[in-house]
């Protein structure tokens, strides 16, 4: 056999060093054990970090889709469903205003804007509010 | 009454659905490579000591390799991981052994630090191998074995020591230990088997 060819079966001496280097690697101390914890830690918080900015920094169009969904399934699911008078619609001004992703909270809290902008809500408060005698403001 | 007509919303769930699905296959690559990083480093770390000697510069290099792997291939499959990190330790070793090197080179110019660190800094592995009193890996338990070997790995060649202790102590395959190495596979076999005449010659009477 060559000398500079590996040979294919461990002798002796692989098999015997790395029985003591395996003993080894089980006796290393607290401290290095501790240090090599803290930089596993680091290590682990650095690919974390990696991670998170990229998945932050991405647009996400699936959120952009599922705010569609929503916005479509409250415009369209009380007209499929409604039986009785038809409530208040949305303008087409206020589309651009919910379709912006920021506006979530507006879209949770659609029945109270429609219950703001219901006029006959508006009428009954107004003549409620008005003093006895007095005509009810318009 | 309008709340029937309504539709309820749960803000948390809908649109957070897909992130939460990329959140947690991201929380999955990194308990991944922590895992990865908790089989190695103590491996790491002792190859690392065998190399440089000292507890403090292979804790050092062991560290950079695991931030190194973090951020160059922390994205990288995990399959890939191993070469990939004894490739950065190995080369961070022979970065901090070349610094060694050159500082040597400069004490030894310098006549007041010649004669204090020519012994101290480049130690022959086979005089230390009797020598009792060195750090406290070796007082704890490492043995007389150990420090047999390590002496006789601390007197070979440096690229035949990476190809030894990649090969027979971390198990890495030949193609492996070529990309830890950066070096053609030939080159690895090679290396590793002059590596294990030498220890036999070295070791085989002892052991």
């Amino acid at each position: 056999m060559n000398a500079d060819q590996e040979p294919e079966v461990p002798g002796d001496i692989e098999a015997r060093s790395k029985a003591v280097f395996d003993t080894s690697v089980d006796e290393v101390n607290a401290r290095v054990r501790s240090r090599l914890t803290q930089a596993r830690f680091a290590a682990v918080a650095e690919l974390e970090r990696r991670k998170r900015s990229r998945w932050q920094g991405i647009p996400a169009p699936a959120t952009g889709l599922a705010t569609i969904a929503i916005v479509a399934a409250l415009v369209v699911g009380p007209l499929i469903h409604r039986t009785g008078p038809v409530g208040p619609t949305l303008a087409d001004e206020d589309m651009p205003i919910l379709l912006d992703t920021d506006n979530m909270e507006m879209i949770e809290n659609m029945e109270f804007y429609a219950w703001l902008d219901d006029d006959t809500l508006d009428d009954d408060s107004a003549q409620q509010a008005a003093q006895p005698g007095e005509p009810a403001r318009s | 009454m309008r709340g029937s007509d309504t539709l309820v919303l749960n803000r948390s769930a809908l649109p957070a659905k897909g992130d939460w699905r990329r959140e947690d296959l991201a929380l999955g690559e990194i308990r991944e490579l922590e895992r990865f990083l908790a089989s190695v480093e103590q491996r790491a770390f002792r190859i690392a000591r065998i190399a440089l000697r000292t507890d403090d510069d292979a804790l050092d290099v062991v560290q950079d390799a695991m931030l190194q792997l973090a951020q160059r291939y922390g994205q990288r499959p995990s399959a890939e991981w191993r070469p990939l990190f004894y490739r950065i330790l190995q080369n961070r070793i022979r970065d901090y052994q070349r610094r060694r090197q050159v500082r040597n080179r400069i004490f030894a110019w310098l006549p007041s630090f010649a004669d204090k660190d020519e012994g101290a800094t480049e130690p022959d592995p086979l005089e230390q191998v009797g020598d009792p009193g060195p750090g406290v890996v070796e007082q704890l338990a490492t043995g007389e074995a150990m420090k047999l070997l390590e002496g006789a790995l601390g007197a070979l060649p440096a690229r035949q020591q990476e190809a030894f202790m990649l090969r027979n102590f971390e198990g890495l395959d030949v193609a492996q230990t070529a990309t830890a190495m950066g070096c053609s596979e030939g080159s690895v076999k090679t290396h590793y088997s002059r590596a294990v005449h030498t220890l036999r010659a070295q070791l085989g009477e002892a052991w």
